[in-house]
């Protein structure tokens, strides 16, 4: 059986898809297209017939009975055992309990929408108390106004975590002083804008070096009032946190002239790091500024 | 619009869901022969088929809630018997072990063991079964469900899960295949004759 040999003609590949075509059309019922395709065939092919009538036979061969035992009991009792079948009795007992269910969720509904027809103000949750629309919008800004505090409370808390004391001075000096509102001149006995910096070193990680400086708008002349508040990072975080950098220094009669002093030996760093420069005492007028200490 | 014979087998889906016993024992009669004769021209084994359709009707009959009625029924059953066929195939698949040969005397889907199989323990021994085996299983399958089940080819392309034009290829291929078989079979049969007569 495994290399056959039989009377049919050698196979064409034509004449099999036409066979095919002609077998196909049959089990659809396309009887029409069937019949032509057979008179091509005949007239086309010498074995067309006998191929046919063999390809008829061979699928024909296939619907004959088979012997089926009933397995009918078997496959109950194994399903029976997975999921146990019910009792007429039950089924009936499980359908009532589900028509049941239904109809009480029915008439409760058909009565919770009668009810609230009738009494709409009892039954409408809320609507015995009736509050104002400005209270209720005030309600939620005092809401929002706790929010934002306990918000702010908490940034702020975040931002002492990050305090970093000065470690060291690096360096300081006025860049620049300038008479306010004036071309600065020698002799001037007036007020003068300082731009104090101090740079420090800070102690937390990774190290980093800021900057702190005095108020241009301080309008005060150098030396400045003792304390003057006067801090601001160069970087995003403060200095020293939320303990500013102190400028202390004699306080100087309106007509003072500023003098440069070794700032550098006059910076301290206590240790809470607050920077203090304390400059030594300066003779009162005792002298205008130099130009060529001041670039 | 469906049928009564199918509206009378959703009422019994419906019924044998529910716990009927008697609902699900009908069911059973009505589809046993079918999937049993398609599991046996897959199989070429009685005792397979039978297994497999035992166990097919359980895991139909235990999860009847989860059939989808737009769907024919017969098509979920057979898809199921043919996973549960599939799976014996692959647990059965010979190895190829000098000292496990004698052990694995199942049935295969491949050509050649499952033709041996047939010969050796005499189940079903027509020609046309025997020709059967001979075919792929993609032709095989194709070529039962088309002829022997009238299924439309769209049907067994989705039940096959492969295009349309695949299953025809198959279906062509296994019937000039089968008709090759059929012939020389008969062609023996007369030499045979023959050479008996004389």
């Amino acid at each position: 059986m495994t290399n056959p040999s039989f009377s049919l003609p050698p196979s064409d590949d034509a004449l099999e898809t036409l066979v095919n075509e002609v077998i196909d059309a049959e089990c659809e019922g396309n009887d029409a297209l069937a019949l032509s395709l057979m008179r091509r065939g005949v007239a086309e092919f010498p074995g067309f017939g006998a191929r046919l009538a063999a390809t008829r036979a061979a699928v024909k061969s296939l619907r004959s009975p088979v012997f089926v035992p009933d397995q009918r009991a078997a496959v109950l009792s194994e399903a029976d055992f997975v999921r146990p079948f019910l009792s007429p009795r039950i089924r009936q007992q499980i359908s009532a309990s589900r028509v049941a269910l239904a109809a009480g969720i029915v008439l409760t509904a058909s009565l919770l929408t009668t009810l609230q027809y009738m009494y709409p103000a009892a039954t409408t949750p809320g609507a015995t108390q009736p509050a104002a629309v400005s209270s209720v919008v005030q309600a939620s800004r005092a809401d929002a106004a706790a929010s934002v505090r306990s918000l702010a409370s908490v940034v702020q808390d975040l931002r002492e975590g990050m305090q970093a004391p000065v470690e060291s001075v690096l360096r300081v000096g006025p860049n620049s002083s300038r008479l306010a509102g004036t071309p600065l001149s020698l002799g001037y006995g007036g007020s003068y804008d300082a731009d104090l910096s101090v740079s420090a070193l800070r102690n937390d990680s990774p190290r980093r070096e800021a900057t702190a400086w005095a108020p241009r708008r301080s309008r005060e002349a150098l030396p400045v009032d003792v304390p003057t508040v006067a801090y601001r990072g160069s970087d995003r975080f403060p200095l020293i946190g939320d303990k500013p950098l102190r400028l202390l220094g004699e306080t100087g009669a309106p007509s003072a002239s500023v003098r440069t002093v070794d700032l550098w030996d006059q910076l301290h760093v206590d240790a809470d790091g607050v920077v203090t420069f304390e400059p030594s005492p300066v003779k009162k007028n005792s002298g205008p500024i130099k130009p060529a200490e001041n670039k | 619009m469906k049928s009564l014979d199918q509206r009378r087998e959703q009422k019994l889906i419906r019924s044998a869901a529910a716990g009927d016993r008697e609902a699900a024992g009908q069911l059973v009669s009505l589809h046993q022969a079918s999937v049993y004769a398609y599991i046996l021209r897959l199989s070429g084994r009685a005792d397979v088929s039978e297994d497999v359709v035992q166990e097919a009707f359980v895991r139909v009959l235990t999860n009847l809630d989860r059939f989808d009625p737009q769907y024919r029924f017969s098509t979920w059953l057979f898809t199921i018997a043919r996973r549960i066929f599939l799976n014996i195939c692959e647990k059965r698949r010979p190895v190829f072990d000098s000292d496990r040969v004698s052990e694995t005397g199942g049935v295969s889907c491949g050509v050649n063991s499952a033709w041996d199989d047939v010969e050796d323990q005499g189940h079903t021994r027509d020609a046309v079964q025997k020709a059967l085996m001979h075919l792929s299983l993609d032709q095989r399958e194709v070529v039962i469900l088309f002829h022997q089940h009238d299924w439309p080819i769209w049907l067994i392309a989705e039940h096959l899960e492969m295009p349309e034009g695949t299953v025809k290829s198959h279906l062509h291929r296994g019937r000039t295949k089968l008709r090759d078989l059929l012939a020389a079979t008969a062609a023996s049969a007369n030499l045979f004759r023959k050479e008996v007569v004389a």
